[in-house]
């Protein structure tokens, strides 16, 4: 990739000077793969053969040196636009424009469903990608498109037929150290759901966050991991409903339970392991648990009718070099789905990284194909939740 | 000849159309307000009973479900409570604002209007951190010895409502403001000079002539809390849920437009049917600025 860039540098440097003739330019552009209307347009414009170093090689077919990513902000955002944006447009031109809107699957159905689509990539939960592709929603990813070798760096785990992973995270247990000790707190979901052993307000993420904790309860009262799927969703729900008492808030995304533990007004809630990682690297008054962690992955998901497909998937591609999926890491605790990223890693880094082996083994797999089952009624598991949610919270 | 062609051009037009030519002023307001407002909210009451063949399943699931009751009366109970609240708050503040003059009234007019410049959002989390455990109220009263360990003062009515009162309080005290500017004092000062004590002048010349502005203000502030999502959503728990929770959640989530849009329906009827008996008691109709 640098390598190829080099060579368009040097190209346009000859035109710039001269140096090349009408005749050998379309030969070498040829050979760096240039289009024909490209090159016509490189040679009416000769003289700004300057910009060619900084401007894209190769356009879009749609005609755009642009994606348009839906994707989520906070220090998350922060971590992508450094690791994954900024790079990707130096190296390629191709402007990356995060889209006004947080990447809800609403949204993309709506846009899907209006044809009027805007977004190329959009960064959704594994349940909410495989809804989304079993509903019809997506475009499949053309893996034959891209390197061999980085495709074949990609965990296949996550390597989807319309999505692919681009990170794992995981929902971990956090405490307020301004309830327990680091001697003594609340390890697993069932030391949780203990409130006279470990007493102090609940916090649990709301079962309209993508993806929903429903896993929350049934390892709390006992079931074992392996016997987890396919869960029942109503008897989720009773669970829910005898310890809903003890639950002084129901959190958003990720960040906010951990805002509230570093704030003292929760004792134990389920978080993000970047966010609580990080709150914890701050020194702020929180522990967390890697036991029983919910280990999901979010994925890069590109709708139906997408603008620049072909810009996104150089994009797509860009992210798995094991230096790019590094750097992500490295501004974010979370961990690659490229195995070659972990060695790059400082080892503190790689310490708090949930990439990191010993954390990984202690996390409850991801099971994306039950979330996205489709049962009788064409309706998946994941809308199953959020339909029983929203009169069961009324 | 130049007079006669002129002469027949003004009698073109009905003499009716020619008084109300002015009327055509209000075109481009209007075109806006039917393609940007009631063209979706159209499509919203229609989306309620086509789904896409027409239905009432939609009703029918809210009734059935119940607890969506419950979530509305609370909407409604919640707003006038913010309503009340505010305008106690707020006539006074308008009071000051009307009588004071020069540089004060300036500093204290953009006092008023400065938070509108702020985010719902930034103003919600604003009120998460001072009532907080480690926030600067709970620390206040530690340090005073008036409690021992931290309150929680969070995710609960209180914070809700002193959030949301914070965030309407604008908008309470400004129409009030308004009309108190253009009432004649001289007419309090009559009633005193005639041997009314303060508080008879106040409360029968002043107060009634203040009434536009308090039902103007109330008016607002009822409709927008009802519709206030950020709020309860941050500072409350689910026994605070408002309606617009519920509609987000149905529109976001369950993808359930339908029932969204029913929702939406039940409380644009039922905001409707308030307003009405408001009118009927307050008299919106009557001009809002007392005349001088």
């Amino acid at each position: 990739m640098q390598n190829k860039l080099d060579q368009y540098r040097r190209l346009a440097d000859d035109l710039a000077a001269n140096r090349s003739s009408r005749r050998d330019f379309l030969k070498r552009a040829s050979a760096l793969g240039l289009s024909t209307p490209m090159m016509s347009a490189l040679l009416g414009v000769t003289g700004s053969a300057l910009t060619l170093a900084s401007r894209p090689a190769r356009a879009d077919s749609h005609g755009s040196n642009q994606i348009v990513v839906a994707s989520w902000g906070g220090g998350f955002g922060d971590a992508q636009r450094a690791a994954q944006f900024a790079p990707f447009t130096e190296a390629t031109g191709i402007e990356v424009v995060l889209a006004p809107q947080q990447p809800e699957i609403a949204l993309l159905q709506a846009q899907v469903e209006s044809g009027n689509v805007e977004w190329d990539l959009s960064n959704n939960s594994f349940v909410g990608a495989y809804t989304l592709a079993n509903k019809g929603f997506l475009e499949e990813i053309d893996y034959s498109a891209m390197n061999a070798d980085i495709v074949d760096g990609i965990n296949p785990v996550v390597r989807g037929k319309h999505s692919v992973g681009i990170y794992f995270w995981a929902m971990n247990l956090g405490y307020s150290l301004d309830y327990f000790s680091e001697a003594e707190h609340p390890t697993n979901w069932a030391e949780f759901w203990d409130v006279e052993r470990f007493p102090g307000p609940r916090g649990l993420t709301s079962m309209d966050f993508e993806p929903p904790p429903l896993e929350v309860p049934f390892l709390a009262n006992g079931v074992a991991v392996e016997d987890l799927y396919p869960m029942d969703i109503d008897e989720g729900f009773e669970l829910l409903s005898g310890f809903r008492d003890h639950i002084t808030k129901w959190t958003g995304y990720s960040a906010d339970a951990t805002q509230l533990l570093v704030q003292g007004e929760l004792a134990a809630a389920p978080g993000g392991n970047g966010s609580l990682t990080n709150a914890i690297t701050e020194g702020a008054s929180v522990g967390m648990s890697w036991e029983q962690g919910l280990l999901y992955f979010d994925a890069w998901v590109m709708p139906r009718g997408a603008p620049h497909p072909e810009n996104a998937l150089r994009f797509i591609e860009f992210c798995y070099r094991p230096d790019v999926q590094a750097e992500f890491v490295r501004r974010y605790p979370i961990a690659p789905v490229v195995a070659a990223a972990t060695d790059l890693l400082a080892p503190d880094v790689a310490e708090v990284s949930l990439g990191n082996p010993k954390h990984l083994v202690r996390q409850v797999p991801p099971n994306p194909e039950w979330w996205s089952a489709l049962n009788d009624d064409g309706k998946t598991n994941l809308e199953l939740v959020y339909e029983k949610w929203a009169t069961w919270i009324l | 000849m130049i007079a006669r062609r002129q002469s027949r051009a003004r009698t073109r037009f009905h003499p009716w159309v020619r008084r109300n030519i002015w009327l055509l002023l209000c075109v481009p307001a209007v075109l806006f307000m039917l393609l940007a407002f009631a063209l979706p909210l159209g499509q919203m009451l229609l989306r309620s009973v086509f789904d896409p063949d027409p239905t009432l399943d939609n009703f029918r699931a809210l009734v059935e479900v119940g607890g969506y009751g419950r979530v509305l009366v609370n909407t409604f109970r919640l707003s006038a409570i913010v309503t009340l609240i505010a305008l106690v708050l707020g006539y006074p503040v308008a009071y000051l604002l009307a009588h004071v003059r020069g540089r004060a009234a300036g500093l204290l007019l953009i006092s008023v209007v400065l938070p509108l410049w702020t985010s719902e959002l930034v103003r919600t989390f604003a009120w998460m951190i001072i009532l907080g455990r480690k926030g600067p109220l709970n620390a206040a009263m530690q340090s005073l010895g008036i409690i021992e360990r931290p309150l929680t003062l969070l995710f609960n009515e209180p914070s809700v409502l002193i959030g949301s009162v914070h965030i309407m309080l604008p908008f309470m005290i400004l129409p009030l403001y308004s009309v108190m500017r253009s009432i004649d004092r001289e007419l309090v000062r009559a009633a005193l000079g005639m041997g009314a004590t303060p508080l008879a002048a106040f409360r029968h010349v002043y107060l009634p002539l203040s009434m536009p502005g308090v039902v103007a203000g109330c008016l607002l502030v009822f409709v927008l809390a009802t519709g206030f999502y950020v709020t309860p959503a941050a500072l409350g728990s689910t026994a605070e849920t408002m309606i617009a929770q519920l509609i987000d959640t149905q529109g976001r989530r369950t993808l359930n437009w339908g029932l969204a849009s029913a929702l939406s329906v039940v409380l644009l009827l039922s905001t409707t049917i308030i307003l009405v008996l408001y009118n009927r008691v307050f008299g919106l109709a009557r001009p809002i600025a007392p005349a001088r």
